[in-house]
């Protein structure tokens, strides 16, 4: 049953501002730290810069490699933050292909480099995938900061 | 789900609401944090907590930290599946009782869009 004040339009819309409010104060605390972002380049840059590494099973062991550090950022941030967040938005996601397609991209190109011998130049697709993926990390994050932030 | 939703005595608790406003955004939150953010005690919100908890609305799980250095563990609290379902019917029933006022999300525009009520 609606008690009487539960029931009154303008104290209803009180419930809803101490609602976005406590979003607001739940977003300011939803901040990166440092070292995500740089850290998701970091394995998208080692991830293109394969074919400049020796051994014939050094792809899977990197793509391992770097399955298993994705894993560990995401759990240490959540760690860090105390939130646990893993749905994504509709701009999230299309970062998130944007970041995979580019990686796919940049890998193409190194193994281009390296198939014409020109092993020392893998480091520019390298340097260029821990940029963008940085880049389009923070993105990401920020979306769903934003995200956070909105009573729906 | 019902079109006018669902008004629920437990959710509407003031500050159980704004538990289950938070936890509704995320998959969980830590304990601390829930805390901090609603600016309370730990008794207070542990007292909150249990009610959800009972009704079947929320519940919670404990992890190590490898960041204390003592045996206190991270408490995550999340909504169930009927505590989600509970907090969206009972904020689609808030918004029929609200009727002419705009409860938009950005905070700054709550007005009364059409004459008192």
């Amino acid at each position: 049953m609606v008690s009487d004040e539960s029931g009154n339009p303008r104290r209803v819309s009180q419930v809803f501002d101490e609602l976005q409010s406590d979003r607001e104060r739940l977003a300011e605390h939803f901040r990166a730290p440092k070292w995500l972002a740089p850290g998701f380049g970091l394995i998208a840059a080692a991830y293109v810069a394969t074919p400049a590494f020796p051994g014939g099973q050094t792809d899977d062991f990197v793509l391992i490699v770097a399955l298993v550090a994705c894993i560990l950022l995401v759990s240490s941030y959540r760690r860090a933050t105390g939130i646990k967040i893993s749905r994504f938005g509709a701009r999230e996601w299309a970062l998130f292909a944007a970041s995979v397609l580019s990686s796919w991209g940049l890998l193409s190109v190194s193994l281009g480099l390296a198939a014409y011998g020109f092993q020392r130049w893998i480091a520019a697709p390298a340097f260029a995938a821990f940029a963008l993926i940085t880049w389009l990390a923070s993105l990401i994050y920020s979306s769903m900061r934003e995200r956070l932030r909105h009573v729906s | 789900m019902s079109a006018d939703g669902v008004f629920n005595e437990i959710v509407h608790s003031p500050l159980r609401l704004r538990i289950c406003g938070l936890l509704r955004s995320v998959d969980e939150l830590d304990f601390a944090l829930v805390r901090d953010t609603l600016g309370v005690s730990d008794a207070t919100l542990s007292k909150h907590l249990k009610a959800l908890i009972t009704a079947g609305l929320a519940s919670s799980t404990k992890t190590a930290s490898a960041s204390r250095a003592d045996s206190r563990r991270i408490t995550w609290l999340r909504l169930t599946k009927s505590g989600r379902h509970a907090f969206d019917e009972h904020l689609r029933a808030l918004r029929k009782i609200a009727g002419g006022y705009d409860i938009s999300p950005t905070h700054s525009s709550h007005r009364a869009v059409t004459s008192e009520h």
